[in-house]
């Protein structure tokens, strides 16, 4: 008989995961309330910023699709990833050379490691890399100096000296949270931490909105629009580094470091959950996911240290998808035997 | 696995009633009733032909020892033959009866025949093969076949025991289950017919906790001469699940507890063909109806039919009230391993259990994109395979692999790894094409 097939749509007609395209709208709504922020926070440099990325983003890939024949613009990636790379810009980056900055790497990103899900170098991080060779004097500088490092509490320091904004609400808050919560476990948070939590006032908007991050990432998550596992282990391994060692190399005391003050200066919270389980960038076993982010833990401690860092987390990202293809191909290898361990044990030749 | 309250759309309902439909006054009856076997037609256009006439016989396929006959659903003549799309998106070659004369069995007394003592194993598998019945337990394949095998390996090997799937495969559905309810009685008799015929030691009825009610032991005892008939009620909580591999694992766990014994196969069949066998070989009664579960956002009436095969879709929602709502998708068989059919004279065929009507409101974005590489396809196989990998290979025309190309056997067509495909990539179908063609170069 004769094999027509006449229908349009395949099964399955249920989905457990939402599309790519829906992926890319979700994580781009989530975002946007930190772009209001912006707003709100009087940041309009951020915002043109932001605005002139997102354009040379869809530029870069609508060019990209007509040299590779392809139709790419409807999954909104180029969207995103506009918005990210405009995110992880200081504010004082002159806003022409983003444009051509921006549609330049990304462009090279995409034809010399693949477009969407084909790359191996997550192209946001490429990009954000290549404006920090090319303008390093653009983005702020460490505001950990050897000499706060050695009076033991370097984030407490910078804090009580006023090199970050408080919020008027944050004494309240930090108040309450001692009192109702943080006394039943023996801890006493000063004040700072919850404006740093709220707005760390960087020049790189990435940076700043910790608490909407988080809330974000939460929701990506529990509609398994964004793997967990690699953030959380990325995030679990730099605060376990932090707080024992971060301190010993210059007053000797071991578990002593600022957790807190690390993940919130640093932008480790937005490229914990936006840029390490980039898709196309991570194994994709477990164990594989484990490793990658344990990986990126360590780099990330070595690299941005106790926090303040403004580029650390993207070489973290880039040195992390470098490694990630050798993980990939041992994910591949143990697959491989293990498959022919179970034909061999059931005789099937 | 995955929780089965993630594969419902609409919730299980639970029937306790069903309407038989309307006799169609224009029939379609294909002559591929069963899942891939093509018949070859005994009658001509013009011809007048009885309700329940034998219409095919022959399968295309010469190796089939004993097809599922098709017979005509009812009395008429036949009006034209014609490529029509079937259910399964296959085109089959179809007759046209328009209705008249007399009918042989609607409103007619049904006929008793004791199946114990009157016919020997092979006369009795020749009437299921002549009653048309396929079992529809996982590959709509002619039942009488598969008895025929069994009965054949039976005199060199031991003989492997009966499983009857009480409850339905997908989370949407509930026709088996409703099956098992409403005939009860017929059900296990069909399946003591089944024991019989493959001189089976045991037979299992697995059912979803809380489903199906047991029967009293005197109910079907005397019915059972040498199996042990035994009823397992399980708590079916994870999609997959019931398909042959599962069922398999299920008996053997049960047997190796209880009696101590474990089988490398097991003949699984479901209450629908359970109830097809009692018809056919208690009342002769042809395998021309089916009970149609339809459902969906769109339609009106949400209702189990029992409709006569060659019924179109077009009457059957006419039968539930028609549509209140525009639908966008005809789903044949289920949400997630279904096939969306755009013809509404598409007619109902033996393997056909449910029809979901959706709105657009309800339909998934299925825009193909590139490979994520996620992931998620091979974390959420169960036999291990890689879809990612199978698919990207296959798509670039690159050799698969001697590895990747073993696991393909290993699919159990569940279809878990599209479901949670971002991009949307037919991996799935990828997998069964290259597995139809093994199997091919195999046979």
């Amino acid at each position: 008989m004769k094999k027509t097939f006449r229908n349009l749509r395949l099964s399955p007609y249920l989905y457990l995961t939402p599309s790519l395209t829906h992926i890319s709208l979700a994580i781009f709504v989530l975002l946007l309330p930190q772009v209001v922020m912006l707003f709100v926070t009087k940041s309009y440099s951020n915002l043109l910023i932001i605005l002139i990325s997102i354009t040379a983003s869809y530029l870069a890939e609508l060019l990209s699709n007509k040299i590779r024949h392809k139709n790419t613009l409807l999954d909104f990636t180029a969207l995103v990833q506009g918005l990210m790379i405009g995110m992880f810009i200081p504010s004082s980056y002159p806003l022409v050379t983003v444009f051509i900055f921006t549609f330049i790497s990304l462009l090279i990103s995409k034809h010399i490691f693949g477009g969407t899900g084909a790359t191996w170098i997550n192209p946001v991080a490429f990009t954000v890399v290549f404006f920090y060779l090319l303008g390093m004097s653009f983005f702020p500088e460490t505001m950990i100096t050897k000499s706060l490092l050695e009076g033991g509490q370097p984030g407490l320091d910078l804090i009580n000296s006023g090199s970050f904004d408080l919020m008027s609400f944050d004494s309240k808050i930090t108040f309450a949270l001692n009192t109702h919560f943080f006394s039943h476990l023996g801890i006493e948070v000063p004040n700072g931490y919850i404006s740093l939590f709220w707005d760390s006032g960087s020049p790189i908007p990435a940076f700043r909105f910790n608490f909407l991050t988080l809330i974000a990432s939460i929701i990506l998550i529990s509609f398994d629009m964004i793997n967990w596992i690699a953030p959380a282990v990325y995030l679990f391994v730099y605060s376990v580094l932090v707080l024992l060692f971060s301190q010993m190399p210059f007053t000797g005391k071991f578990a002593q470091g600022d957790v807190l003050f690390s993940i919130l200066t640093s932008g480790t919270l937005f490229t914990a959950f936006f840029m390490v389980d980039s898709y196309g960038t991570t194994p994709q076993s477990w164990g594989g996911k484990i490793i990658y982010g344990a990986i990126a833990g360590l780099f990330c401690f070595l690299i941005c240290g106790c926090g303040t860092s403004s580029i650390g987390n993207m070489f973290t990202v880039l040195i992390c998808n470098i490694i990630s293809p050798i993980i990939q191909y041992f994910e591949d290898r143990i697959y491989i035997y293990k498959v022919n361990k179970t034909m061999r044990k059931n005789n099937y030749a | 696995m995955v929780s089965i309250r993630e594969f419902s759309r609409f919730g299980k309902q639970q029937y306790q009633t069903y309407k038989i439909a309307y006799l169609p006054s224009m029939a379609v009856l294909s002559m591929c009733q069963s899942g891939s076997c093509s018949m070859k037609s005994l009658v001509e256009k013009g011809e007048q032909i009885e309700e329940g006439q034998i219409v095919a016989s022959e399968c295309e396929n010469p190796d089939n020892k004993y097809p599922a006959c098709i017979h005509s659903p009812i009395p008429g003549i036949i009006k034209d033959v014609l490529d029509i799309s079937m259910p399964n998106g296959k085109n089959a070659k179809s007759l046209l009866i328009e209705m008249s004369g007399n009918f042989t069995f609607s409103g007619q007394k049904k006929d008793v025949y004791d199946w114990k003592n009157a016919v020997s194993v092979s006369r009795k598998i020749k009437q299921i093969s002549e009653m048309g019945i396929i079992n529809t337990f996982e590959k709509n394949e002619s039942l009488a076949n598969q008895l025929d095998e069994i009965v054949e390996e039976s005199k060199s090997h031991s003989t492997k025991p009966l499983v009857v799937r009480l409850f339905d495969k997908e989370s949407d559905t509930s026709i088996e289950s409703f099956i098992a309810n409403q005939f009860k009685a017929q059900v296990i008799e069909g399946a003591a017919i089944i024991a019989e015929i493959i001189n089976a030691p045991f037979v299992l009825f697995f059912s979803q906790k809380g489903e199906f009610s047991i029967p009293e032991k005197a109910e079907y005892q005397d019915l059972f001469v040498k199996a042990k008939p035994q009823f397992i009620e399980k708590k079916i909580k994870n999609y997959p699940c019931g398909n042959y591999k599962q069922i398999l694992k299920m008996a053997n766990q049960f047997l190796k507890e209880k009696h101590a014994i474990e089988y490398e196969s097991v003949l699984g069949v479901s209450a629908e063909t359970c109830l097809d066998v009692y018809n056919g070989i208690v009342h002769s009664y042809p395998a021309i109806d089916r009970f149609i579960q339809v459902q969906g956002d769109a339609i009106a009436q949400n209702q189990i039919l029992k409709v006569r095969i060659g019924t179109t879709l077009r009457n059957i929602f006419n039968e539930c009230g028609g549509f209140h709502e525009q639908p966008s998708q005809i789903i044949i068989n289920g949400l997630v391993n279904g096939t969306a059919v755009s013809d509404l004279d598409t007619p109902v065929t033996r393997y056909v259990h449910t029809i979901f009507v959706t709105t657009s409101r309800y339909f998934p974005r299925q825009i193909q994109t590139q490979c994520i590489r996620c992931g998620k396809c091979n974390l959420i196989c169960e036999e291990k395979l890689r879809p990612d990998k199978i698919y990207e290979r296959y798509s670039a025309g690159d050799p698969l692999g001697s590895t990747y190309e073993k696991t393909i056997k290993y699919c159990t067509e569940c279809q878990l790894c599209n479901t949670v495909c971002p991009a949307r990539i037919p991996l799935y179908q990828t997998i069964k094409l290259l597995k139809d063609r093994q199997n091919e170069k195999n046979f």
